[in-house]
C-alpha cells in the first residue's frame, strides 16, 4: 500500500493548502491558501520542503493522524504541539521537526494562542494540482484533498515512504506578531464612500473578532460605520485579500483567503500584506485595532519582515543533542542518555 | 505611524477623458493591488469591452512582477508582486497601454458564441421555487403559478411567458464578467430590445438547483452548483462547471465560460433537456461552442444606433408595468 496519513480524527477544520491559487480569479476562483502563510513556510523550511509546498492547514483543534508509511517527518509551525503518545510518548513542541514511524498515532491538540498552526510533511503531499494549486477551496469543493477538509478515515497520500536521513531541525524562536499588535491598514479603495467621521471612527475603535470567522473572513464586532451620499452599492468589483468590506449594516468585515473574487460593497480599507498573517492567526474574542500606513510604509513593512523572516531562517539549527528523541537512539540503546540524562 | 490625512487620498492618480476614451481612475487596495476603473459608476458595456481591451494589451506585453489581472464590469484589479514591481511603475505601464488602446469602437474583442440549450419552467427550478414557498415566503409577489417567469413577464410589461421565452432567445448573452462563485457568469443582453430587469428575492432562496438561469436586475446568471440565490429564476440548463471533468468540453478546465463569451440560449422541452444533462456526463454529449468568432464593436454601436427608438419604446413600456408590479 501506497504512503498515507490515516486520519482517526480530522479536529476542527482541517485542510490542505499551499500559497494560493493565481491566476483563476477572472473565473471566479478564489485564491484560496494558508491563512498564515509566514507559519506556512517555516513549517514547510523544517522538514525540508520549498515554502510553498501544500501542508495541513489546522484550525482551532488539530487531528488525530496514524502513520502508514516507513517514517514520515513533520513540523508544526507557529503554534500547537504533537502529542504521540503509545510506547514511546513524547510531545514535538511547535517550530522543530521530528520523526514519526509506521503504526505511531500522533495528534495536535486545541490550539491555544492562535486560530491556525500548519504541519509540514517532508516531500509533501501526493496529490494532484487543481488550477495550478494545492490549496483547498472547501464551500467550492475544489482542490486540496478531494476538495474538502478531512474526514475520519481518510488517507491522505504521502509523496515519501520514509523519512530521509538527516538531523532534526528547529527554530531558535516563532515568528514575531503578537495578539495585541496593531493591524496596519491602507485606507481605500473605496473610502470615499464613508463619512470622514466614519473613516476616523474606524482608525480609533477598538473592534473583536466576533464569533463569525472563517476562512472567508472575519466580522468584527464595533463601532458600525456610515457611507456618505454615495452609499454602500457599488458596480461589482473584484477584491483583494485582506480588504475590509462594509456593507449596509455598517459593521465591518475582513475578507480573508476563501473570499469571493467579486463583491459589491464599498472597501473603507485593505490590511496590508505583512499584517495578513497576524490578522489570520487571531482567535474569536481577540481584539482588533486598525492604524493607516500609505501605500509605500506598507511596502516599508513587508520588506523589513521578508528580511526578519530571511534571518529567522538561517537560524534554523540542528535541534541540539538530548531534545531529539528520536526511536532510532531508542532502538539502538541510547535509552539511557538520551531519556534518563537529558538536559531538558 | 502617520495621521490618516497623509493616507486618506482614494484616488491616487487618473487620465482625465479624452475624445472617445473614458476618464480612467487608479486607487490602491493595499500593497499588492491596484485598482482601475473606466468611467462614471454606471453600467455601460462600453466599459466593459473597454477593459477586455486592455486586458488583452496587458496579456501581450511582459511586465515583471505582475501576478494577475481580474477583470471586472467597469473595473480590474491588478495584483503585483510589491517587492519587484513599484505601483509607480506599473501605473506609468498601465497609462502607457491606455494611450496606445483604440477607442472603443475601433476595439475587436475575441469572443466565443457558445449555444446552450434551456427548458423553461422545468421541473428542478419549479421544484425549489415550491420549497421557497413552503418554507420560506408564502406570499411572495415573484411568485405566480409555481415559478417565477410570469412575474418576469408583468414586471417588464411582457404579455405572457411565451413572450419572455421569446425576448430571452432573441438576443445573444455577453458574459461581462466572472465572479461570486467558480465559473458564474454575470451576462447581459446585447441587443437592448430584450434587456429584462428584475428585483430580486427577498429573502434569499435558501435552493438553486445547478444548471438554473435566472435574472436579478439586468443581469443573467447560470448557477454552476446547487446554492441560496436571489435572481428569479426562468429555467435550466447543462452543467457549465464540472470538477469531474466527464465531458470533453472540461477537459482543459473545469469551468466552461470565459469572460467575453457571448450566449445563445436554445430552447428545449423538460424531457429534451434530461437527456442532454444524462449525455453531459457520459461523455457523449459536445457542448456547441463556436471559438474563433469576435465582437467588432463598431458594428455592434452602429446596431445599437439603428434599434435606439425601439428600445426607447420598449424601457417605456417596462417602465410602465413596473410601477404596478409589487417589488418582493
Amino acid at each position: 500500500m501506497s504512503a498515507a496519513l490515516e486520519v482517526i480524527a480530522p479536529g476542527l477544520h482541517t485542510s490542505v493548502q499551499d500559497l494560493g491559487r493565481f491566476g483563476s480569479q477572472r473565473m471566479g476562483v478564489p485564491v484560496s491558501g494558508a491563512l498564515d502563510t509566514v507559519s506556512l513556510r517555516l513549517a514547510n523550511l523544517l522538514v525540508g520542503n520549498p515554502p510553498g509546498a501544500g501542508a495541513l492547514e489546522i484550525l482551532h483543534h488539530g487531528p488525530t493522524l496514524n502513520v502508514r508509511a516507513e517514517s514520515v517527518r513533520i513540523a508544526l509551525a507557529s503554534g500547537g504541539e504533537v502529542e504521540v503518545p503509545g510506547d514511546y510518548r513524547r510531545s514535538i513542541p511547535a517550530c522543530r521537526s521530528a520523526r514519526i514511524r509506521r503504526g505511531e498515532i500522533f495528534q495536535v491538540g486545541a490550539l491555544s494562542r492562535a486560530a491556525c498552526c500548519y504541519l509540514a510533511v517532508e516531500g509533501g503531499f501526493a496529490i494532484a494540482p487543481c488550477l495550478g494549486s494545492l490549496s483547498t477551496y472547501a464551500r467550492g469543493s475544489l482542490g486540496g484533498f478531494e476538495g474538502r477538509a478531512l474526514r475520519e478515515g481518510d488517507l491522505v497520500p504521502l509523496a515519501l515512504s520514509e523519512a530521509g536521513a538527516r538531523a532534526e531541525l528547529e527554530l531558535p524562536r516563532p515568528p514575531t506578531g503578537g495578539r495585541d499588535q496593531t493591524i496596519r491598514v491602507v485606507l481605500g479603495p473605496q473610502h470615499d464612500h464613508f463619512t470622514r467621521r466614519s473613516v476616523a471612527a474606524f482608525l480609533a475603535a477598538d473592534y473583536t473578532v466576533s464569533a463569525s470567522a472563517d476562512r472567508m473572513g472575519i466580522r468584527l464586532d464595533g463601532p458600525s460605520l456610515r457611507h456618505n451620499h454615495k452609499g454602500y452599492d457599488i458596480i461589482s468589483d473584484a477584491v483583494a485579500t485582506g480588504a475590509i468590506q462594509v456593507p449596509g449594516t455598517g459593521q465591518p468585515i475582513i475578507l480573508l483567503a476563501d473570499h469571493q473574487t467579486t463583491g459589491g460593497y464599498p472597501k473603507i480599507a485593505t490590511i496590508i500584506s505583512a499584517d495578513l498573517p497576524i490578522v489570520g492567526r487571531r482567535v474569536p474574542g481577540d481584539p482588533i485595532r486598525f492604524t493607516a500606513v500609505n501605500q509605500q510604509q506598507a511596502e516599508q513593512i513587508r520588506r523589513a519582515q521578508e528580511a526578519e523572516l530571511q534571518e529567522l531562517i538561517r537560524a534554523v539549527r540542528p535541534v541540539p543533542a538530548g531534545k531529539d528523541l528520536d526511536l532510532d537512539s531508542l532502538y539502538h540503546g541510547n535509552l539511557i542518555s538520551g531519556v534518563v540524562s537529558g538536559d531538558d | 505611524m502617520v495621521t490618516p490625512n497623509a493616507t486618506s487620498r482614494a484616488i491616487i492618480d487618473r487620465l482625465p477623458a479624452s475624445g472617445e476614451r473614458p476618464e480612467v481612475v487608479y486607487r490602491y487596495a493595499g500593497d499588492r493591488f491596484i485598482l482601475l476603473e473606466y468611467g462614471d459608476i454606471v453600467l455601460d458595456l462600453r466599459m466593459n469591452f473597454r477593459i477586455f481591451g486592455l486586458n488583452d494589451a496587458i496579456g501581450k506585453v511582459r511586465i515583471p512582477g505582475l501576478i494577475e489581472t481580474v477583470p471586472a464590469l467597469r473595473s480590474m484589479l491588478v495584483h503585483y508582486d510589491s517587492l519587484e514591481l513599484s505601483p509607480r511603475r506599473l501605473i506609468e505601464t498601465l497609462k502607457e497601454l491606455e494611450a496606445g488602446l483604440p477607442s472603443v469602437a475601433n476595439l475587436t474583442i475575441h469572443s466565443r458564441r457558445v449555444q446552450l440549450p434551456i427548458a423553461f419552467e422545468d421541473r428542478h427550478t419549479r421544484a425549489d421555487i415550491q420549497r421557497y414557498v413552503k418554507y420560506t415566503r408564502q406570499d411572495a409577489p415573484n411568485i405566480v403559478n409555481g415559478h417565477n417567469i410570469e412575474y418576469i413577464a408583468q414586471y417588464n410589461g411582457l404579455s405572457d411567458k411565451n413572450e419572455v421565452i421569446e425576448y430571452i432567445c432573441a438576443t445573444q448573452w455577453w458574459n461581462a464578467c466572472i465572479g461570486f462563485w467558480p465559473g458564474l457568469p454575470f451576462m447581459f443582453p446585447l441587443d437592448p430590445r430584450y434587456a429584462i430587469v428584475t428585483p430580486k428575492y427577498n429573502p434569499t432562496r435558501p435552493w438553486t438547483p445547478e444548471g438554473a438561469v435566472g435574472v436579478g436586475g439586468p443581469c443573467v446568471a447560470i448557477y454552476p452548483v446547487a446554492s441560496p440565490g436571489g435572481y428569479q429564476l426562468f429555467g435550466r440548463t447543462i452543467p457549465i462547471f464540472d470538477l469531474q471533468q466527464r465531458n470533453p468540453a472540461f477537459k482543459e478546465n473545469p469551468i466552461l465560460l470565459k469572460a467575453a463569451d457571448r450566449v445563445e440560449w436554445v430552447a428545449v422541452s423538460d424531457e429534451e433537456l434530461e437527456d442532454i444533462r444524462a449525455r453531459v456526463y457520459d461523455g457523449t454529449y459536445r457542448y456547441k461552442i463556436v471559438a474563433y468568432e469576435a465582437l467588432n464593436v463598431r458594428s455592434y454601436l452602429e446596431f445599437l444606433d439603428l434599434i435606439k427608438d425601439e428600445v426607447a419604446a420598449f424601457q417605456k413600456r417596462q417602465s410602465e408595468a413596473t410601477k404596478h408590479v409589487p417589488v418582493p
